[in-house]
């Protein structure tokens, strides 16, 4: 497990020195609100960005690029009130190229990633719930105000369309139906409520 | 989810009006509160089923290439193409050949691949792989494609599927639409299709043509026009199963919150059935479900009020900080803002909401993992915001109206 003490990933206006940490406690809390579970693996900190709010939980992985330059773009950046539950994984490398060869993950405000699910390179726009046990392909962008429903594969290159619901898995039960616009005052509170309850 | 897990009964699908006994079709339907819409001319919930659906624009997501202004045409046109087997999209990769070159499309997600003959003009790639299909199947699609996709059936449809599969067999002369697919061997694999199209539309209320919701054309805009949504005037309703302790000789204790969602203070009725069939509650037995209160006030939604003071305490957990201070200021019994808010009937009176208890107990020996999903009807008596009310009745700001529901009891 990468030392989360010595590499916590730059959390956006606020340096580590700002970031307050409770004895006894399993997280690491910036004064932006953005808790990290000591027991979520990070690698590459530097090349990821997480904004105010956000929560990383327990044994999620974030697959950042270690040597990454400053001023560069990041490889893994988080919007605010990003919420990972337990054990998910975010994870931009690219299948095709060198090893080590790293895309980008980009994740917008309010979104929140069940357990268990994985994210490969991809960009996922605001008040999105992808729910647990999930598999976004490589290169997938998905717009806002969607619900991808748990245990849904998402196929390589996909592009849903905003306000949309996806579910099942291609070839078998793959759906996207379209969601009312009511969804991005629903998703923007689930992802308040997941930062404050869990 | 957080909170919106309830099933409502959208009007068209609550024929007999009936507040005693359970509408059928509360077994049928799937619809959240999100899902519907509230027609504020004739007071009632309206869904996508009985709306009429107008086609504001169409476009594909893949490239944004706005098809609205061709009649009949389902698929993208450019080079956006989608795996015949399941629908994934293809990945197109260029190889030169002499003075052409050759194309292969590969799905991402299953074993699909379709590789061209080598290609020497610069055509359109969705042009050259219609050529490449047997020409009557080209007229056959020129001719749907003036249809609306809509419009054709499962059927239809198929047929087409089936139809594009044996659209390059080597005997061409064979070809017979009611002998599709009988000789698998002579096929090659079918060809790549356009991706399928995102449509926009409208919904209107089928009482009163008022449109309900209605979004911008423009697709690279999330905007609407108009939005009447059920979540803004109708109250939400959660369950949520008291604490093991409370569970006496066969009775689950649950409490039941009413969470109102207007600026206005509404009078709430609640009442359910006597018995209710396992067929309804999706467990394996019949429930009798007891609610002593029935009948209570909920206070108005202010605006910018916080995230947990409009939560009822049964969500509040000890996981945070917030949480935690949120479920203290809620248990001082003098002096915190709280204090009063508990009346002897065992209901207690939030920001927002309103918590009752209830219990449910089964005939049979039931499962205690095993939570129910129970029927309520549920009476709001309430003002319109004034900027909302249009109603054609002379009612002036009043709203009164009835709605059943189906509400998982959550841990
Ligand atoms: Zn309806
Ligand atoms: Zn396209
Ligand atoms: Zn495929
Ligand atoms: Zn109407």
């Amino acid at each position: 497990m990468a030392g989360i003490w010595s590499n916590l990933c730059s959390v956006k206006s606020n340096s580590i020195a700002d970031a307050v940490f409770f004895l006894m406690s399993e997280w690491i809390e910036t004064k932006g609100g953005t808790r990290i579970s000591r027991l979520a693996i990070i690698d590459g900190a530097s090349s990821i960005t997480i904004s105010d709010a956000c929560t990383v939980s327990a044994g999620c992985k974030l697959v950042g690029r270690e040597s990454a330059a400053r001023g560069t773009k990041p490889v893994i950046a988080l919007g605010k009130y990003v919420f990972l539950a337990a054990n998910c994984t975010l994870d931009p490398s690219k299948s095709s190229g060198a090893a080590g060869d790293l895309g980008e993950c980009t994740i917008g405000n309010y979104t929140t990633i069940g357990e268990n699910s994985v994210v490969k390179l991809s960009f996922i726009g605001n008040r999105v719930r992808v729910g647990s046990n999930c598999h976004l392909g490589e290169l997938c962008v998905i717009n806002d105000c969607c619900i991808i429903e748990d245990g849904a594969v998402v196929p390589k290159r996909s592009v849903i369309a905003p306000f949309s619901r996806v579910r099942g898995v291609p070839g078998q039960d793959y759906v996207v139906e379209e969601l009312s616009a009511a969804y991005r005052r629903v998703l923007e509170l689930n992802s308040h409520l997941c930062k404050n309850l869990e | 989810m957080y909170l919106y897990n309830s099933i409502y009964l959208c009007s068209c699908k609550n024929k007999t009006e009936s507040s005693v006994a359970i509408p059928a079709a509360l077994r049928g339907t799937k619809l959240t509160l999100p899902d519907l819409y509230f027609c504020s001319r004739c007071l009632v919930l309206r869904c996508n089923d009985c709306c009429i659906i107008e086609t504001v624009a169409k476009y594909c997501v893949n490239c944004m290439t706005d098809y609205s202004d061709s009649p009949g045409t389902t698929r993208c046109i450019k080079n956006c193409f989608e795996c015949v087997k399941c629908s994934s999209p293809l990945a197109i990769t260029a190889l030169d050949v002499g003075k052409g070159k050759q194309f292969t499309f590969n799905c991402g997600y299953c074993d699909y691949s379709y590789e061209t003959e080598v290609i020497t003009e610069p055509i359109p790639l969705l042009k050259h792989l219609r050529a490449k299909a047997d020409p009557r199947f080209s007229r056959l699609c020129e001719k749907y494609s003036h249809r609306d996709s809509t419009t054709l059936t499962a059927q239809m449809e198929q047929k087409l599927q089936q139809m594009s599969l044996s659209a390059n067999t080597e005997n061409k002369k064979q070809f017979h639409l009611n002998r599709l697919g009988s000789n698998p061997q002579s096929l090659l694999p079918p060809l790549p299709t356009g991706k399928h199209l995102v449509a926009k539309r409208s919904y209107s209320c089928p009482g009163c043509n008022t449109k309900l919701l209605d979004p911008v054309a423009d697709p690279r805009l999330m905007k609407y026009l108009t939005k009447e949504l059920a979540l803004d005037i109708l109250p939400l309703l959660v369950a949520k199963v008291g604490p093991e302790e409370l569970e006496l000789e066969g009775d689950t204790q649950c409490y039941l919150s009413v969470i109102n969602a207007l600026p206005s203070n509404a009078k709430i009725t609640i009442s359910t059935v006597e018995k209710i069939p396992s067929t309804f509650n999706k467990t394996e037995t019949e429930l009798s479900v007891s609610l002593p209160v029935t009948s209570f006030a909920v206070s108005s939604r202010r605006e910018k009020m916080g995230i947990l003071e409009s939560l009822p305490t049964q969500f509040l957990t000890d996981a945070t900080a917030e949480s935690r201070a949120e479920k203290l200021t809620r248990s001082v019994t003098k002096g915190g803002r709280y204090s009063a808010n508990y009346e002897a009937n065992g209901l207690e009176k939030g920001a927002n909401w309103a918590t009752v208890p209830f219990s449910y107990s089964a005939t049979e020996d039931l499962d205690c993992d095993i939570l129910p999903w129970l029927p309520f009807y549920v009476t709001i008596e309430t003002r319109m915001p004034a900027s909302m009310n249009r109603a054609l009745t002379s009612s002036g700001n009043g709203l009164k109206l009835g709605f059943w529901a189906l509400v998982p009891v959550e841990k």
